[in-house]
């Protein structure tokens, strides 16, 4: 049934060396159009490094990256420039500019890429802001004054501020508490549903596994342990498969 | 691609107008659409029916423009807008939260914002000043309190600091006092020579040197380097917020961070002042012997003469208060580090602004008090 569907990323036998270490050695692994895919792994199997490399950040040794149906890596400059176009990226502690309010932090992308009045690029900053869930005041603070959770948000927010077809979140919901987490979740249905967005998330969560992913990747032992959708994973014969999704934690959601 | 772009239309009938919109209303299209949406004449005699029925994409900045076109053509009942499922969803999304999203604070007029700037810097300003007073206090408590304990002075610490701010500078300010030796000799040779008196070329560079130069060359380039690099040691520190857990585990950073710097450059910069002065009196030793062919012996005896008792103790002297400051404008202005990496970058640059202009403030101070005790 999938086999219909485009890929909208396509990444083979990646092989990634960090100094001597090798992080991955021959991993290939699928994203689908408009479906959410879950990549988790225990700490250290190079997860944030994958999403690096994904987005072009860091050089495979050998493999091909795909994005859109384009090799990321035979790309020209203005090519890569307009790929990057239609992603977004959530760093993990938001990675927002120091020296900007939160709202030049959101409109930033857009003035890099468009040319549009102030006006316009107020309302769209205060529209995304308000789609994260935080006030409009927050908008002229620093990210310096802002708490973990809502410079997460604000991450997001700049994620969203071109409407990416193509969104990649490095632990979105960590730091947040419970009931942010789910509306975070529940934001991030919406979106899909509306904009049909291609979501590549990399995350320890099991409420946001269960709540928003399609299709849940395994990393592990240097390469993609499984793929596929939560039944197929869980009833996969890995021990630390198993011990994820069938832990305490997990039973807790189940129940 | 023409299937790119996004197009609005308007038609009209005797009874009815007809706007419609279709093609992508995207953001990479809003540059186009607005000025069409703004364009737009606002007609409130007849019925005004909508059709998004053949936009084939939307996107929230998309429909944030279709909100404000609905706005415009104050569209009151839903039954005037025809649009397929996709975008009516969009545009219920974008409809929710734009409720919340206030617009940007009003802007106040000229005037008060200059007042208010005024208001704001002066606070600022007695806050620093006030700041800078309890940290010296702070300073003075510390290096007293270890000076009565002396178990909690940090040996090791102080003698890196000796290292990397002291031993680590010899040959740049070797250097530099060497190459002001040999300007000052030959500009003196030159001018005195004029007058026949070139010998006092040799008086010339011992009392320059000795009494001001070689400190002012040794605290500048420390200034630069060790000022800089404790404002950016413990800026750095402080937004990885190392501080803070520097006070949980029971350190005080006062002691573990600013009083190895203060008392390690204290003792470094005499030493580095000591180098100074003697590379600068054998660059001008070599000047004058190559151009006024005056013997070693000569000069060494002509040098001698020329110096009176306080000379060289006036130099040194100046040293440890010049390191005082470097020191302690470097370690605050690194505590004064808040937020971002720009914050960073400013306060360093003002370690190093603020300790040489307080270098030469010191220098004249010193040369008023000097002259009126006639030393």
């Amino acid at each position: 049934m999938t086999t219909t569907k485009g890929c909208t990323i396509k990444v083979c036998e990646l092989v990634i060396r960090l100094g001597d270490f090798t992080i991955h050695d021959g991993l290939s692994l699928q994203v689908y159009n408009g479906e959410i895919t879950s990549v988790v792994g225990a700490s250290g199997t190079g997860k944030s490094v994958l999403l690096k490399t994904i987005i072009g950040l860091i050089k495979p040794i050998k493999g091909s990256i795909e994005i859109f149906g384009q090799d990321y890596n035979k790309l020209s400059s203005s090519e890569a420039h307009e790929v990057r176009r239609h992603c977004g990226v959530l760093f993990q502690d938001g990675a927002l500019f120091g020296s900007l309010t939160v709202n030049e932090n959101i409109q930033i992308p857009i003035k890099e890429h468009f040319k549009l009045p102030q006006k316009t690029m107020s309302e769209l900053s205060a529209l995304k802001l308000s789609m994260v869930g935080l006030d409009a005041d927050v908008g002229n603070k620093y990210p310096s004054e802002l708490s973990g959770g809502m410079r997460k948000r604000v991450g997001l927010a700049r994620a969203l501020a071109l409407d990416p077809e193509l969104l990649f979140l490095d632990e979105p919901t960590a730091g947040l508490d419970p009931i942010g987490a789910a509306a975070f979740d529940q934001l991030l249905l919406e979106l899909q549903e509306n904009l049909h967005l291609t979501v590549f998330i990399v995350t320890h969560d099991l409420d946001t596994i269960y709540t928003v992913s399609n299709r849940i990747a395994v990393l592990g032992e240097k390469k993609l342990l499984v793929s596929g959708t939560i039944d197929e994973v869980r009833s996969f014969d890995h021990p630390w498969v198993q011990d994820y999704f069938h832990g305490q934690r997990s039973r807790a959601i189940n129940q | 691609m023409a299937t790119t772009i996004g197009w609005l239309k308007v038609g009209r009938t005797e009874k009815s107008r007809q706007v419609s919109a279709g093609g992508f209303w995207t953001i990479d299209q809003l540059s186009e659409l607005q000025p069409a949406v703004d364009r737009l004449k606002i007609d409130g005699t007849v019925a005004t029916d909508i059709d998004f029925k053949q936009i084939e994409r939307m996107d929230t900045a998309g429909a944030c423009l279709a909100v404000r076109l609905l706005d415009r053509l104050e569209v009151k009942s839903p039954q005037q807008v025809h649009a397929n499922e996709a975008v009516d969803s969009i545009m219920a999304t974008v409809l929710r939260y734009k409720r919340s999203a206030a617009s940007d604070p009003a802007e106040s007029n000229a005037l008060i914002k200059i007042i208010e700037r005024i208001g704001k810097a002066t606070l600022e300003a007695l806050d620093l000043t006030a700041c800078f007073v309890v940290f010296i206090g702070n300073i003075t408590r510390h290096l007293l309190g270890t000076v009565g304990r002396p178990v909690r002075f940090r040996f090791s610490q102080t003698m890196t600091q000796i290292e990397l701010s002291g031993f680590n500078a010899i040959p740049i300010i070797s250097l530099i006092s060497f190459l002001i030796g040999i300007v000052i000799a030959y500009q003196g040779a030159l001018q005195l020579g004029k007058l026949g008196a070139d010998i006092y070329t040799i008086d010339l560079l011992a009392v320059t040197i000795l009494r001001e130069m070689g400190i002012l060359l040794a605290a500048v380039v420390i200034a630069g380097r060790s000022g800089s690099t404790f404002a950016a040691e413990i800026g750095s520190m402080k937004l990885n917020e190392e501080l803070d857990a520097m006070h949980t585990i029971g350190m005080n950073p006062m002691e573990v961070l600013v009083l190895p710097r203060l008392i390690g450059l204290t003792l470094s910069l005499p030493i580095l002042t000591l180098i100074a002065n003697f590379f600068g009196v054998i660059g001008g030793g070599l000047m004058v012997w190559l151009v006024m062919d005056i013997s070693p012996t000569l000069f060494v005896i002509q040098f001698i003469n020329s110096l009176s008792p306080w000379t060289f103790w006036i130099g040194i002297m100046k040293a440890p208060v010049f390191a005082a400051v470097i020191a302690v404008i470097g370690c605050y202005e690194g505590m004064q580090v808040s937020g971002s990496a720009e914050s960073l970058g400013a306060h360093t640059t003002r370690a190093v602004v603020e300790s040489i202009f307080l270098i030469i403030v010191f220098d004249a101070l010193f040369s008023i008090f000097f002259g009126v005790i006639g030393i």
